[in-house]
This record gives C-alpha cells, sequence and structure tokens, in this order.
C-alpha cells in the first residue's frame, strides 16, 4: 500500500469527483422533477393516466438500473440515435431510475394529506394544479423529506455504476490510480473514504429528519 | 360466569402480604413517590385512587418488580424487592394485568394463557392446556381459546389477559388501570370480572378511574396525591366522609362525570 | 421487427441459464445476508460496546459506499490481503456483505417496534430474558420486517447486474455480450428486462405464498412491496438509503 502516489494522483481522484457530483447533482434535479410529474400522474383521475404511471413504476423499479443504462446507450447508438454521450445516457438512465423510486415517495406525501384539503380547495374555485401546487405539496414536506433525501443519498452512490459504459466519475478514475500504480488496494480505500465522507453527513441528515418527523 | 376456584388451598397456603415503607422514586428530575408506605393484608382489595401523576401506577409497578423504588423497602409475598438478587423471585407468583392488555398477538388466546405454563412451570401440553381452558372458563371466555387477540373485542382481551395471569395461580393480582383503554359497554364485563375474584377471596392491589368499582368491591380505597398517601379507609369513609380538603376536591370533580 | 425479436430469442437457452445463475447466486447471497443481519442486528442491540461498535462502524461504511466499489474490493483488492476469490464468489460476499448492513438495520427496528408491555408482561409471568426474546419478542420481530427482508432479496436479485462487470456470466453480463454481438440493444436488454421482471415477481409472489402459510394470525400488511409508507409502517421502499 502505498499512500504517496495517492497523493501524486490526487488531480484524477479531483477529476472522478467532479464527474461523480455533476451528474448526481444535475439526476437529483431532473430526478425529482420526474418524480412529481409521475406521482402527479398516478394519483390522477384520469384511469389510462394512472395505468401508464403504474406501467412506469413496474418497469423502472423492477428491473436494475445498469440494465437501463446500457439499454438506453447501446440503444441509442445501434438504433440511430448516435451521438450519445455516456454522460447523457447516464443521467436520462439515473434520471428515469431514481424518478420511479421518487415519484413512489412523493405519492405516499400525497396520499397522506387529508382528502378534505382537496374538497376544500375545489369549493374555493382553485384548479387541480393549482391546488396541488400551492395546497397539497407543502403538507407533504414532513412525510416526504426523509424518504426523499435517503434516495439522493442513493443516487450518488448509483453514479458509480456510470463506470460501466465509460463514464468519468470517481470510481473510474480509481481504476485509473490502479493502472498507474498496479495496487488496488490503497486507491479504492481512497475511493471509499470519498464516498463515505460524502454519503456520511447525508445519512445523518436523513435520520435526524426522520427523528423529527416521528417523535414516537 | 362460572365462579369455578381451582385451588383454593394453594393459595392460602402462601403469604399474600405486601407491605412498603419509606419508598420513593423519582424519574430524571420529577420526584414521583415522596415517602410512602401501604401495607396489604390477604384476601384484601386495595385500590387507588388519584389525579394522573399522584405516582399511584407507579406505586403498583414497583409492587410487581417492573419499576425499582429508589429508597425504602417493598416486601411483597415475603419478597424483599428492595434487595436486588432476591426481587426475581417474585416472577411467576404475582399477576399483572396492564392497561394495554399487553397480550401476545401471536398466540391465541389458550397460547396467551398457555405459554409461561409450558415454559417456565413446564407442564405437559395436556396439563397446561387444561389448566388454561380453566381460566378461560373462569373468565366467561371458554370458547374462545382458539381466537386470537385481534379478533376479539377489547373487554374479551383484557379478560384473556387476566385468565392469563390467574393461570399462573398468582398470589397477588395488580391491575394498572384495566379498563382505561376499553369502550364503556366493555367495561363491566371486565370489572365483573374482577369483582367475581374479589368475592373468592383474591388479594388484588387495582389502580383505577372507575369509581363505582372501587365503592362497591374495594375492601379499603387508598387516596394518592403528590406523591404520598393523602388519605385511606373504607369506601364509605373515603368516599361518603374525606376528611382531607383535596380528597374532596379530587372526588368532586371525577363524581361530577 | 419481430424478426428481429425472432433472431435474438434463439438465444433463450443462454438467457435461461444466465437467469438461472443470477437467481442462484442471489439466494447465495441472500443467505449470507440474513446471517450477517442477524448477527448484526444482535451486536448493535448489545449491552457490551466491544460488540455495539464495530457493528455500527460495519453498517455505516457499507451503507455510505456504493456497492459497485464493494464488489471490486471484494474482487480486485481481496487478492492482495490473500483473499483469492473467483467471480462469482466476491459476487456472492459482496452481495451478502452490502445487504446484509441492510438487514442489520432492519432486524433492529423491527426488534424495537416490538412494544415494550411485551417484554413487561412477559416478565411479570416470570418467562425470562431469553424466552421473552425467543417465544415473544422474536415472532413478533419476524412478522415486523418480513416485507422488508423480502424486498432486500428482490434487490439483491437485482444488485446483481452489476457483477457483470467483475466478469460473473450472470443474466446483463450476457445480455450485454450477446448484445455486442447481434446489436438488437431493444430486444436483448428487453428479454433481460422481462427475466428479472419475472424473478423479482415470482420472488414476491412465493413470499406472500410463503406468509400465508406461515403467519397465524395472518400478516395484515402486504407482502409485495410496491408501495413506499410513510416512516413507521411496515411495508418500505423497494430501496433503503
Amino acid at each position: 500500500m502505498n499512500w504517496s502516489t495517492i497523493w501524486s494522483n490526487h488531480g484524477l481522484f479531483t477529476s472522478g469527483l467532479e464527474g461523480t457530483v455533476e451528474l448526481a447533482a444535475t439526476a437529483v434535479v431532473t430526478g425529482t422533477v420526474v418524480g412529481l410529474l409521475v406521482a402527479a400522474v398516478r394519483t390522477s383521475r384520469v384511469p389510462v393516466l394512472a395505468q401508464l404511471g403504474r406501467l412506469y413504476l413496474e418497469v423502472f423499479r423492477g428491473t436494475p438500473l445498469l440494465v437501463q443504462m446500457l439499454f438506453i446507450y447501446f440503444g441509442a447508438a445501434y438504433q440511430g440515435i448516435s451521438n450519445i454521450t455516456v454522460y447523457e445516457a447516464a443521467l436520462i438512465a439515473l434520471t428515469l431510475y431514481e424518478g420511479a423510486y421518487m415519484a413512489e415517495i412523493f405519492r405516499a406525501g400525497i396520499e397522506a394529506v387529508p382528502r378534505g384539503q382537496w374538497e376544500a380547495s375545489r369549493v374555493l374555485g382553485l384548479g387541480p394544479v393549482q391546488t396541488f401546487t400551492t395546497v397539497i405539496l407543502p403538507q407533504t414536506r414532513t412525510i416526504v423529506l426523509p424518504p426523499l433525501v435517503g434516495q439522493y443519498l442513493s443516487l450518488i452512490k448509483d453514479t458509480s455504476i456510470a463506470v460501466v459504459i465509460g463514464y468519468v466519475e470517481l470510481m473510474r478514475q480509481g481504476q485509473a490510480v490502479i493502472d498507474r500504480t498496479s495496487d488496488p488496494v490503497a486507491p479504492y480505500l481512497t475511493v471509499a473514504a470519498l464516498y463515505f465522507i460524502i454519503c456520511f453527513p447525508l445519512s445523518l441528515a436523513v435520520r435526524r429528519m426522520e427523528r423529527k418527523a416521528a417523535p414516537a | 360466569m362460572t365462579a369455578i376456584d381451582p385451588e383454593p388451598e394453594a393459595r392460602t397456603a402462601v403469604t399474600a402480604r405486601i407491605a412498603l415503607s419509606g419508598v420513593h422514586k423519582r424519574f430524571g428530575d420529577l420526584e414521583v413517590l415522596k415517602g410512602v408506605d401501604i401495607e396489604v393484608q390477604p384476601g384484601e382489595v386495595v385500590v387507588l385512587i388519584g389525579a394522573s401523576g399522584s405516582g399511584k401506577s407507579t406505586l403498583l409497578r414497583i409492587m410487581c418488580d417492573l419499576e425499582r423504588a429508589d429508597r425504602g423497602e417493598v416486601w411483597v409475598n415475603e419478597v424483599p424487592l428492595h434487595d436486588r438478587k432476591r426481587a426475581p423471585e417474585i416472577f411467576g407468583h404475582v399477576g399483572m394485568v396492564f392497561q394495554q392488555f399487553n397480550l401476545f398477538p401471536h398466540k391465541t388466546a389458550l397460547g396467551n394463557v398457555t405459554l409461561a405454563l409450558l415454559k417456565v412451570r413446564r407442564l405437559s401440553r395436556k396439563d397446561a392446556e387444561e389448566r388454561g381452558r380453566t381460566a378461560l372458563a373462569r373468565v366467561g371466555l371458554a370458547e374462545k381459546a382458539d381466537s386470537y387477540p385481534a379478533q376479539l373485542s377489547g373487554g374479551q382481551q383484557q379478560r384473556v389477559a387476566i385468565a392469563r395471569a390467574l393461570a399462573m395461580d398468582p398470589a397477588i393480582m395488580f391491575f394498572d388501570e384495566p379498563t382505561s383503554a376499553l369502550d364503556p359497554e366493555l367495561v363491566g364485563e371486565v370489572t365483573g370480572v374482577m369483582r367475581t375474584l374479589a368475592e373468592e377471596g383474591m388479594t388484588m392491589v387495582v389502580v383505577t378511574h372507575e369509581m363505582r368499582f372501587a365503592h362497591d368491591t374495594a375492601d379499603r380505597v387508598v387516596f394518592m396525591d403528590g406523591g404520598i398517601v393523602l388519605e385511606q379507609g373504607t369506601p364509605e369513609q373515603v368516599f361518603g366522609n374525606p376528611a382531607e380538603a383535596r380528597t374532596q376536591q379530587f372526588l368532586h370533580r371525577v363524581l361530577e362525570t | 421487427m419481430l424478426s428481429d425479436w425472432t433472431y435474438a430469442l434463439q438465444d433463450w437457452r443462454t438467457y435461461l441459464s444466465a437467469a438461472e445463475l443470477t437467481f442462484n447466486l442471489s439466494l447465495a447471497a441472500f443467505a449470507l445476508a440474513l446471517a450477517l443481519g442477524l448477527l448484526g442486528a444482535l451486536a448493535r442491540g448489545s449491552s457490551h460496546a466491544v460488540l455495539r461498535a464495530p457493528a455500527a462502524c460495519y453498517v455505516e461504511v457499507i451503507r455510505n459506499t456504493p456497492v459497485l466499489l464493494q464488489m471490486f474490493v471484494a474482487f480486485f483488492a481481496l487478492p492482495s490481503a490473500g483473499v483469492h476469490l473467483s467471480p462469482v464468489q466476491a459476487g456472492v460476499v459482496a452481495l451478502g456483505v452490502n445487504v446484509g448492513a441492510y438487514l442489520t438495520e432492519i432486524f433492529r427496528a423491527g426488534i424495537q417496534a416490538v412494544p415494550r408491555g411485551q417484554r413487561e408482561a412477559a416478565r411479570v409471568l416470570a418467562l425470562g430474558p431469553a424466552r421473552t426474546f425467543v417465544h415473544v419478542v422474536l415472532p413478533q420481530a419476524l412478522r415486523n420486517v418480513y416485507p422488508a427482508v423480502v424486498n432486500q432479496l428482490v434487490q439483491i436479485i437485482l444488485g446483481s447486474s452489476l457483477l457483470s462487470a467483475i466478469s460473473v456470466p450472470e443474466l446483463t453480463g450476457t445480455a450485454t455480450v450477446i448484445n455486442s454481438q447481434n446489436l438488437l440493444t431493444v430486444e436483448d436488454f428487453g428479454i433481460a428486462a422481462v427475466l428479472y421482471l419475472v424473478m423479482t415477481n415470482l420472488v414476491s409472489l412465493a413470499a406472500a405464498l410463503i406468509a400465508r402459510l406461515a403467519f397465524k394470525p395472518p400478516l395484515r400488511t402486504r407482502v409485495r412491496p410496491r408501495t413506499l409508507n410513510p416512516l413507521r409502517r411496515l411495508v418500505p421502499a423497494r430501496r433503503e438509503a
């Protein structure tokens, strides 16, 4: 185990971190948007929309993220939607996959808001979209926040899967350092430590939020 | 309800006496019991009443070693509970009925009643079931032996809990607000069972808000206030002619409803 | 289009045997995870800090690092410590250790969810701590955690797809190889996706059946974890953070 080589290669680790953070941050935003949309669709009164929503959830939560990523990347390449970068493929896959889980989180939050809120809003003349954004959504916060942040945590870890299609993030750069130094242990430990430093505070935050939400 | 008493000889052979002196208990900053002396004679039915926070439940729980007194002596059934080495001797010889029933949800009524008989007393399955069914019959639930708690009403669940305690043939029965979690119309079936037990001579210590039960069934009523025994006496004395002002206030508030 | 599917389905035997490997190694990893989870839960609930601390570290490290990294460590880094595992072995170990950490927390929560009054009632009945755990706490804890535990098996099956990265010839890796040859991406990964869906649904169904047979009185919660319920309920999300 040679720690000096770790430091001399710290540029690789930083570029890896950048790749991870960029993908994760973007996917968090896009995934949340997709999750909200799907949750709204799922709870919609229109049966076709609701069924479509359920199908989406079945497929994207019932199949591995890697399969989805490979499908999108190679699918685009071989089926003519050429020039898709690994970043784009990874982002799309992550968005759809994590979005499915977030959709369920939002759905639980929405369903926890009492029916009366919808009725009162309707009587006041608020349309469905307005009701959703101004009345229902704010009330879902305590129920939704802990598992949602938990899902963000999973998302950060899931960015590592993009290494398989060649995206340059932390895992990939860790492998690059191993190739240079032919020592598998120290680089992986470093990568692990870097992930840990990012994720551990987040998981503590999730736990704190859970405690606040359910003080029982 | 049949009043079958399975082993009358066995019970009178065991001394059923409780003697607490100088009992103090605090939870964190809150001193809940501030020096309690109390005695219970064999066969006596003692009812503890008082406002919430008066310490009556804590006192009851100390008597069956679910809580430990910080100071003072606690003698239950000739077992010194303040002696931590000997305190475990009390288990299996007293029965406790909880406000929340605490029935084992994964076992049938009969299963609940016989679990301790099988595992602690090591009875054969046949003997345990026989005693279990007798206990259930005693509380009027013989036909519910194979029902799960979720299938029973609150009053029935509590009666199963009583049967479970009775099956161990305890010298003393403790009741911690046994009817507080019940719908009003179910209270009667539980207090009825308790009354039958009292008439059969069981030593009982009961914490309750059911003043009617206290009035009709208690041999002695103990009013607790602010962590001490403020007043005690026969039901006629305490309900009819309370000596202390705070007793009068409490009774006035409670009997209004 | 249809001819593409017929072409792709020619390899159905390969897909099925890959799925079989996926399923088998998932079961093996699940067994390992169960054992680790139970031990971990007992260690975390222990009164001895010597047991509590390592268990807590185990859980925190595993849950805050990616499972793919753990697989790489098992396969690429362990040989430096003298432990040489085959790809399949490394995969089973990595998945088992990973899910074991999640199961530790699940079992711990399940045990804590048993109301305190149960232990008190058992205590007054003189059952003693060991018998109380075996006859009163554990049966109820198992009922509490059943859906979450089944969910973890589903997660293992899906997570086994990552083992393709350490050259385990499981379903995803096989699909990738076939895809590089026939270039029918939609069909190849579509077949793989269907097989995953079939496997996970079969697991959920079997679990529901087992629950109906084993749990008397019947488990009231739904065994198929299709919904995420707010915090304190017993049917959890498909993924734990």
